[in-house]
């Protein structure tokens, strides 16, 4: 299987933000990275994050290159819009998103190898633009 | 002065003559040529005018070349000059070599030149401009600026032009400055009376009023098709400048600036970015489009070349794209100012993988604009990049067409979006299930509903819940459906015009874009010839039916285009698996516009050499 739904139970006492949400609806599909995975603790990091801020999570997007990290926005976020777009180039796909819509907030999430590397041309200049 | 009027009889032609300024890029003469095309426009004589320009900056050559025909023959003719203005010393010889025999050569004649660098069958017309500015100017730049007014002045009267429309022109040009409008008629009569006083006016081609001009209207391609792209309801503009495209971006940031600002707020209502390169602007547009926004870029070759990731990102993940691309001459940087229709098949197959893109070929400005508003609609419908291409000849040469129609009661087709309302109900969302039966799947904007409807794009394998998936079955199947819904945009695209010849034939000629005028001329001298041909002007991929029956219908079909490799050709046999003895080349690639010379020759040559001549009986 190549798709892990998590369970959608949980334990009945969980608390819930102002807006009525677990923290176990800000979370996405099983990670499939590997066990001990510091990206997995990035996630959970976003899924306290979003719901210690009490955002809706159908107003967050979030957007990704190609990777590891690229993949983590599966991992967290799963009643939000995602998009795991082309190597090192988040940048430009999310500035343009922001463009389409100034109402939602962006999560874009990178790594080493798609970031560092790659896209350390084009993410000053989209970073720039998107801030404008 | 006229040198050698006394041996040669120079041409004798009426509203139909091509003249060629020959001048140094960056000495102004720009503006006095394009005022010499409107004023013969503005006596009702249709001109086509078309700047040679290669990729340098100033100091180098430049051409402008006027094709005025009141017939309407708006392709560029070919076969040389007949009035050649030469202002610029680098290219003197081959400006010269370049005149028809009987033709006409008007130079500056300040200093003089030995008789070898003439030719003795043309009529040479020589008058003194630095002199005549060097007299009435002190200042170097107005000596400059003013002489291309003088020799406009000059030609008025070896032309017999309405000089009125000539000042009118000035005063428009000049609105508001009036000084400026006065210094600018008197140099055009210092030219005028110079000529009136020492020079045979009219010579053998001249200007008459007419009326062939009509409504139509006149403005480049790119202009058109970004006014298409605001009527069209872009409201994000991604681009990297590249010629011959910077243009049309350019356009819609003007249009944009004065009809997209909320007179309120004074906010504007679009977003345009010139991004740090191509694939940052193709995946700005592909982010906003993601985001239920109109999003375009408009690129060139190269531009089209470092996209390739993106454009298959878009595919495979079915999120509209506008993408215009002016195409120049290839591969690499090519001739970067010279027309070609070169990128049919880099467009038609774009990124790696089994992909297919659709495409739209615009004739003139008049479908720039048309073709400019419809590709979102089928950028949406479609969930898929649209591709128009196309080309530096209709995109940055100002060329007379139809006027723009717009209904305004015109919807725009925002395709198979699933709404928040939709969802609330209950309704069936799987991003990539093919509901209707026509490959086309729904879609949700981003932030539409608390709970339900969110999906993730991804560029690796689905299933057609856009659940990430390596399984064969679910690939081949989503693989499967993107060609349904490729064989659905067939009948979405325009479809093509068919011109009937005048008498029954088995004889057919395909073409598409910036070809057209060239074409519908050469039919005409085909068919003075007593070759009948069939036309079909192909103005989408993928090609709809009538397309493989016209091929069908005839015995051969010549398929005309601008690049080397017939490219149209190889996607008409590819995707109609058509005969290949069927399709005959005419090809045209050397950077300049293709002429109706051209294509009438390359026809008649090839059927002339078809035919079979028997060999004589031998006499006993």
């Amino acid at each position: 299987m190549t798709f892990l739904p998590k369970p959608k139970l949980h334990h009945p006492a969980l608390p819930t933000n102002s807006l009525g949400f677990t923290r176990r609806d800000y979370e996405g599909a099983v990670s499939t990275l590997c066990a001990g995975c510091g990206h997995d603790s990035i996630s959970a990091a976003i899924v306290r994050a979003c719901f210690n801020l009490e955002l809706p999570p159908h107003r967050i997007a979030k957007l990704s290159g190609i990777g590891c990290s690229s993949k983590t926005p599966t991992y967290f976020l799963g009643a939000s819009h995602g998009f795991n777009s082309v190597h090192g180039r988040m940048p430009s796909v999310l500035t343009g998103a922001n463009l389409a819509n100034r109402d939602l907030i962006y999560l874009g999430v990178s790594g080493d190898g798609d970031s560092a590397s790659i896209a350390s041309a084009s993410s000053p200049t989209s970073c720039g633009a998107a801030s404008t | 002065m006229l040198q050698s009027a006394e041996r040669v009889t120079g041409l004798q032609r009426v509203n139909d003559f091509v003249v060629k300024f020959a001048n140094v890029n960056g000495s102004g003469s720009a503006s006095a040529n394009a005022l010499f095309g409107k004023a013969i426009l503005r006596m009702g004589v249709p001109m086509t005018p078309r700047n040679i320009f290669p990729s340098n900056i100033q100091g180098l050559p430049t051409w402008y070349e006027v094709r005025v025909s009141e017939a309407g023959h708006l392709g560029a003719r070919g076969g040389g000059v007949d009035l050649m203005v030469a202002m610029n010393p680098q290219t003197w010889t081959q400006d010269v070599a370049s005149i028809v025999p009987g033709g006409y050569l008007f130079y500056d004649s300040t200093k003089p030149m030995p008789p070898s660098k003439f030719r003795t069958d043309i009529v040479v017309i020589g008058v003194p401009l630095t002199e005549i500015t060097n007299k009435a100017y002190t200042d170097s730049r107005q000596r400059q600026l003013f002489k291309n007014i003088v020799y406009l002045g000059v030609l008025s009267a070896l032309l017999q032009m309405d000089v009125p429309e000539i000042e009118k022109l000035l005063a428009e040009q000049f609105r508001g400055r009036d000084k400026l409008i006065a210094a600018n008629v008197q140099a055009l009569h210092m030219g005028r009376d110079y000529a009136l006083a020492n020079l045979q006016c009219p010579i053998g081609l001249t200007l008459q009023r007419a009326d062939a001009v009509g409504d139509r209207i006149f403005i480049e391609g790119n202009a058109a098709a970004a006014l298409g792209a605001v009527y069209g309801g872009a409201t994000v503009c991604a681009w990297y400048p590249i010629t011959p495209s910077s243009s049309l971006a350019e356009a819609f940031t003007r249009y944009c600036n004065r009809y997209r600002v909320d007179p309120q707020t004074k906010q504007n209502r679009f977003a345009i970015v010139q991004a740090e390169d191509e694939l940052a602007s193709i995946g700005m547009v592909i982010g906003a489009a993601w985001n239920g926004a109109r999003a375009f870029t408009a690129t060139s070759g190269p531009g089209i070349s470092l996209m390739q990731e993106f454009i298959g990102l878009a595919y495979f993940a079915e999120i509209p794209a506008v993408i215009f691309d002016v195409q120049r001459s290839g591969p690499s940087t090519g001739m970067p100012t010279r027309t070609q229709q070169t990128d049919i098949l880099s467009c038609a197959y774009a990124s790696h993988g089994d992909t297919k893109h659709v495409m739209l070929f615009p004739e003139d400005p008049y479908e720039c604009f048309e073709f400019g508003a419809l590709s979102f609609d089928l950028a949406d419908r479609l969930q898929t990049p649209i591709f128009v291409l196309l080309d530096l000849e209709i995109g940055m040469n100002e060329r007379l067409c139809k006027p723009f129609e717009w209904d305004d009661s015109r919807k725009m087709d925002r395709g198979k979006v699933m709404t928040a309302e939709e969802l609330e109900a209950g309704k069936d969302f799987g991003r990539y299930l093919d509901v209707d039966g026509d490959g086309i799947p729904y879609r949700t904007y981003p932030g539409t509903h608390p709970t339900r409807g969110a999906f993730f794009t991804r560029g690796t394998s689905k299933d057609r819940r856009a659940r990430y998936s390596e399984e064969g079955p679910d690939y081949a199947e989503n693989m499967m459906r993107l060609l349904k819904k490729f064989d659905t945009a067939k009948n979405l695209v325009p479809r093509p015009v068919a011109r009937a010849a005048k008498e029954p034939t088995r004889l057919g000629a395909i073409y598409f874009g910036s070809t057209s005028p060239a074409m519908n001329e050469a039919e005409e001298i085909l068919a003075e010839r007593g070759i009948h041909l069939d036309l079909l002007r192909v103005r989408g991929f993928p090609f709809h039916n009538d397309v493989k029956a016209f091929v069908a219908e005839h015995d051969q079909v010549f398929v005309v285009e601008q690049n080397r490799d017939a490219q149209l050709r190889t996607l008409l046999l590819t995707e109609l698996e058509i005969d290949p003895a069927k399709l005959t080349r005419v090809l045209h690639f050397d950077g300049t516009p293709i002429t109706a010379r051209f294509i009438s020759d390359a026809i008649a040559d090839n059927i002339d050499s078809l035919k079979i001549v028997p060999f004589r009986k031998a006499v006993p």
